[in-house]
């Protein structure tokens, strides 16, 4: 008699478990570090007279700062121009640095 | 021996006899067996799910190929979908914005394009036959692009990535 009360619930059940979809889920975490970018250091070179920094000073900088671990220092070279009736009447060079902080 | 019990034992014997020609038996049986349904998703993590950005890759953004390898067992034809767990990112940091969303996520699986970028709402990203691991589709990889810009602040930033194996 108990098993007779027992088979409505297991053919129920056995309805239900076939009549869900089976699913599976599996959560994935991910961390982003973003850094402070962004160039924050552009030496100005003196000639003769003003304020800034010779290219020793700043070979002394970038000395010291290539020595801290938690810096990236990148370093690109421009060239300023000033063209005057589609003639360049100055060109200098100069060096971009990009410091990123880690 | 009495003539009474001779006949007692002749009587044994014949039953014997005709007991031993009653066991033979002739019948069909219908037997009867319930497979369910089976679903099994197994997830590689190729590379370093914390990710740091260096100067080049605020441009271009972020990109690991095979970053996940994935294998499905199912005995039904199958979809794997894909979806964040959050609108957001989760922001920690004093300068972090709390407003990157999780579309700077974009996932695909590999050989394949465009990138789907994440929502909450999932998006398929690979579907298959039944069979096992070793079956054609069952075991592929997925590349991971992570796009921010410079659109947000220095920090740190947590998402949670659902992948959800359903039988089709």
């Amino acid at each position: 008699m108990k098993k007779l009360v027992l088979l409505p619930f297991l053919v129920f059940g056995q309805f239900f478990a076939n009549a869900q979809k089976p699913v599976k889920n599996i959560q994935q975490t991910i961390t982003m570090n973003l850094l402070a970018v962004g160039p924050v250091h552009l030496p100005k070179l003196i000639t003769n007279t003003g304020k800034g920094k010779t290219k020793k000073d700043t070979s002394l900088d970038l000395a010291a700062l290539s020595q801290r671990n938690n810096m990236i220092i990148e370093k690109q070279a421009l060239d300023t121009v000033i063209v005057k009736n589609d003639t360049i009447i100055h060109s200098e060079g100069a060096v971009l640095y990009t410091i990123t902080s880690l | 021996m009495k003539r009474s019990n001779l006949y007692i034992l002749l009587l044994l014997c014949l039953g014997s006899i005709k007991g031993r020609g009653q066991y033979s038996f002739n019948g069909t049986m219908s037997a009867s067996v319930s497979i369910q349904s089976v679903l099994a998703l197994s997830v590689t993590n190729n590379a370093s799910p914390a990710i740091t950005f260096t100067n080049s890759q605020y441009t271009n953004g972020y990109t690991v190929s095979n970053f996940n390898s994935f294998t499905v067992k199912s005995n039904q034809p199958w979809t794997l979908s894909v979806s964040a767990g959050t609108a957001n990112f989760s922001a920690s940091g004093t300068y972090a914005s709390s407003n990157m969303p999780a579309s700077v996520i974009g996932i695909v699986k590999s050989g394949q394009s465009p990138y789907l970028q994440l929502t909450t709402t999932g998006q398929v990203l690979a579907t298959g036959n039944r069979g096992n691991t070793s079956t054609t589709g069952n075991s592929f990889n997925m590349d991971f692009k992570a796009n921010p810009g410079y659109n947000y602040g220095p920090g740190i930033y947590t998402l949670s990535i659902v992948y959800t194996l359903t039988a089709q």
